[in-house]
């Protein structure tokens, strides 16, 4: 990475430097031990700002920013979706139709840097401050325009900003509404504010119930995994239907099919490595 | 050199429903049968358990039980005059992977086609004359009637538990069922519950003299024992059915019915992890040998049969007749060849209801939770003077909406910032979308064939889809989406979203997983890779199974219709090839 404007080295990122008052890692809350693991420091300061205009705190509930989303990018970069890992990376590369689809060379990693880093260029040449201290104004006037298509930046491609528009808005609502453990929607805040209960439920005595919320409040993966919450079904019963044992095509042991049972071992000529 | 296995009876190249299906009902009338699956082993427990299998991000999202594009994928162009290239991210369809393949992230709508599709070109040009079909299309009778395939219709419903009302009791048109269908007879398991999204639905549907019924549903209704001993659970409605695992048995799904009934045998091996590379064929090209497959270790393995069962999805089929040199590939210049023919899909268009002042509790739901109105499906209203044949099913289901992927706001609002989240908040639990589910023809220049250029992981060519909206499906989403959009005006809501066809297909934007066509069944083997028993013509102990053996798509669901073909192939194979081997038609 270019070393970028003097501003850029003002630290916006929630480091080491200023601690968080410590909250429990319930429901996957920010923890005081949080830190960036791909993105730079003025990378992450990109990201939190944009993110922060795209879903703002507000009267309903926090922002992208203070539900840790910029986190979970940083995260999802960091990992197999960021490397492009489960997609076709195969040339030869050649540009299509748009019915056709992503046909770009750079991962979501590279398309994610090279862009910042030529939009902060942009920013620190008019204005000497990167993007992430240009303020609300000119930070929105600037996401809708790179929404419009209508940035064009000499050090990147148009195809490559339009892809990093798609990625940031995606990945800006991914980490808002996915489960906490994936670093954002701290203390499900997201969750609370539409009414999705989250990972529990059992619903068919509500179905016919008409006219009237239903929605619990929310369950984490964390919340059940921690015992917090059970599973109303399957994970406290052991077993699937009376007799399921008989349908589970991995005999082990006691046959019973109780958690942690029926992932076969190689006794039974069956492999788990062939697929991924 | 392959390392050369014994020889076994059949082996099945894919194991999910229709490999499922053959290997149990091969395997319990005495033959040995090997199940090759590419993919990893899974199991209810404990691979789709929560709490973790109620993850979004990580199931719908991130499309874990899907496949991995990057050993292989196809490339896409609209048409001919284009060059095609990959399709490097999932998108308009989800192509399953692993043991029980998409049977097991399917969502249970478990239709049967109406008796008019299985003869649509004949019916068609019977009523309305030759001239209603589209321009250069190859719309062609399947070579089944509804009659005699309504046997094995039952078959696959019973093995699922399907939950229902029937509408055609034996003729007799029921109240609350779907007087348009075909004559069958009572449901294993009673419908599933009405949400109040439906409940509005079905209301404003009966106002307008429609026929709205519950749509049939393989998530089970009640604990259910199938007729193989399999036992399902009841559904609790927990709003992860597509893209996810069922995790108490309800949602009916190979790995929970099929395979271990077929492992019960003693006469069925699975293999995962095993990747067909090639069906190994004759000198003659008569007549398959067997199958080479590279294991999960990376071995070249051969595996000798009498039968070669083709029941990978309906693409991959196509792709590995084409690599193996079964039958000729189609071209579309000059209309000869007939593998890669006919590829069909669904045109998807909606309409959505926003209510200011009503809950709708959507984050409870189900796959096949759903009322639709069939009066505009098939050749169930006069066609006269609309200039297209067939239509749509019109269904309002609420599958359960999880927000990454479901987040309904109206027209007009900004994409993100403060009215975004407002616009969320407000309407994630009070709107619901009515799907028109769009048949689409079959013509002369959508089709499947290798690619010239892309490879996959064994470097072997990707397959090449070319494909672009027709006539027919223009002018008939037009009227279809149209009536959508007047059901739900008829609910009363705050705002109406109504979302039209797109100008060319684009294989970006998630549509549906309902992709036909490639190798069709028929009577005829100028135009139909298959039998009607869907046996290869001229390669007698070759069998195809799955949507790739429709002639053109209809405006259902596709896995009723793939599970009762797969047990009428199985019950020909059974009754009347092994017995004496040879070509059945």
């Amino acid at each position: 990475m270019g070393v970028l404007g003097a501003g850029a080295a003002v630290a916006v990122v929630p480091a080491e430097a200023a601690p968080r008052p410590k909250r429990r890692a319930r429901g996957g809350a920010l923890g005081e031990d949080q830190a960036y693991v791909f993105l730079t420091e003025p990378e992450a300061a990109f990201v939190e700002a944009a993110v922060a205009r795209l879903i703002p705190a507000d009267e309903l509930g926090p922002g992208a920013k203070e539900a840790g989303v910029a986190y979970f990018i940083d995260g999802q970069l960091d990992g197999a979706y960021g490397a492009f890992a489960k997609n076709y990376g195969q040339g030869p590369w050649a540009d299509g139709t748009p019915e056709q689809g992503y046909q770009l060379r750079l991962t979501p990693r590279e398309v994610y840097r090279l862009s910042m880093r030529e939009i902060d260029d942009y920013w620190v040449r008019r204005t000497g401050l990167p993007f992430a201290e240009i303020g609300p104004v000119l930070q929105d006037e600037f996401l809708r325009d790179l929404e419009a298509g209508d940035v064009h930046l000499a050090g990147v491609p148009d195809a490559v900003l339009a892809r990093f528009w798609e990625l940031l808005h995606a990945n800006t609502i991914e980490g808002y509404f996915a489960d906490p453990a994936y670093g954002g929607n701290a203390d499900m805040a997201a969750w609370k504010m539409i009414g999705f209960p989250g990972v529990v439920g059992e619903y068919e005595g509500i179905i016919e119930d008409y006219g009237v919320d239903h929605a619990p409040g929310p369950t984490s993966l964390a919340q059940v995994q921690q015992g917090e919450v059970s599973m109303g079904h399957g994970h406290d019963h052991g077993g699937g239907p009376k007799g399921m044992a008989t349908v589970t095509p991995q005999p082990r042991g006691d046959g019973h099919g109780d958690d942690g049972d029926g992932h076969g071992g190689s006794d039974d000529g069956h492999s788990h490595d062939g697929g991924h | 050199m392959a390392h050369r296995l014994p020889p076994v009876d059949a082996v099945t190249v894919g194991v999910g429903w229709t490999g499922g299906i053959l290997a149990h009902q091969l395997a319990e009338a005495g033959l040995t049968v090997v199940g090759l699956e590419r993919g990893g082993y899974r199991a209810t427990k404990p691979d789709f358990q929560p709490p973790h299998v109620h993850d979004e991000l990580r199931y719908a999202v991130r499309y874990e039980l899907m496949q991995d594009l990057s050993r292989e994928t196809l490339t896409f162009r609209n048409n001919r005059s284009q060059r095609a290239l990959p399709m490097r991210t999932l998108g308009s369809f989800l192509l399953g992977e692993g043991l029980g393949g998409a049977g097991v992230h399917w969502n249970g709508q478990t239709w049967r086609f109406l008796p008019y599709t299985f003869e649509a070109r004949s019916r068609a040009v019977a009523r309305y004359g030759e001239g209603i079909l589209p321009r250069d299309n190859t719309i062609q009778d399947w070579g089944v009637t509804y009659d005699e395939l309504a046997p094995f219709y039952d078959r696959f419903e019973r093995t699922c538990g399907v939950g229902g009302v029937a509408g055609n009791l034996g003729g007799a048109v029921q109240p609350g069922g779907n007087p348009f269908e075909g004559p069958r007879g009572p449901y294993p398991n009673p419908p599933m519950k009405t949400s109040y999204a439906q409940h509005l639905y079905k209301e404003a549907a009966e106002g307008m003299g429609l026929h709205p019924f519950p749509g049939p549903s393989a998530n089970s209704t009640t604990e259910y024992t199938n007729p193989d001993g399999m036992q399902l659970g009841a559904c609790h409605y927990c709003g992860y059915c597509e893209r996810f695992g069922c995790e108490i048995y309800a949602k009916a799904s190979p790995q929970a019915t099929v395979i271990p009934a077929a492992l019960k045998t003693g006469n069925f091996e699975l293999r995962t992890g095993a990747h067909v590379t090639r069906v190994l064929m004759s000198p003659d090209g008569t007549r398959a040998t067997g199958v080479l497959y590279v294991d999960a270790q990376g071995r070249e393995v051969e595996q000798p049969a009498e039968m070669v069962l083709l029941t990978a999805y309906g693409l991959h089929n196509a792709r590995l007749m084409m690599l193996s040199g079964i039958g000729e590939t189609y071209d579309p210049a000059t209309g000869r060849g007939t593998v890669g023919r006919n590829y069909a899909y669904q045109a998807v268009t909606s309409a959505t209801v926003f209510f200011d002042d009503k809950d709708l509790n959507t984050f409870a739901g189900a796959g096949a939770m759903g009322t639709v109105v069939d009066d505009f499906n098939g050749d169930n209203f006069d066609h006269t003077g609309l200039g297209f044949v067939d239509g749509a099913s019109l269904g309002l289901y609420i599958t359960g909406h999880r927000p990454i992927n479901t987040h309904p706001i109206p027209d007009g609002t900004p994409s993100w910032g403060p009215e975004w989240k407002r616009a969320v908040a407000k309407y994630f639990n009070r709107a619901a979308t009515i799907v028109s589910q769009g048949a689409v023809m079959s013509y002369r220049g959508n089709y499947l064939d290798l690619d010239p250029t892309y490879r996959d992981a064994y470097g072997q060519p990707l397959l090449r889809m070319t494909f672009d909206w027709g006539g027919n499906e223009r002018r008939m989403t037009e009227y279809l989406t149209d009536r959508a959009a007047e059901i739900a005006r008829a609910m009363d809501p705050t705002h109406v979203k109504v979302s039209r066809l797109s100008d060319h297909y684009s294989i970006v934007p998630y549509q549906t997983t309902h992709n036909t066509g490639g190798t069709v069944m028929g009577t005829d083997p100028e135009t139909s890779v298959v039998n009607p028993d869907l046996q290869v013509w001229g390669v007698d102990n070759v069998f195809v199974m799955g949507a790739g053996v429709f002639p053109q798509n209809a405006g259902y669901n596709p896995t009723g219709t793939v599970g009762a073909l797969a047990y009428r192939a199985a019950d020909a194979i059974v009754n009347r090839y092994v017995p004496s081997p040879g070509p059945l038609h």
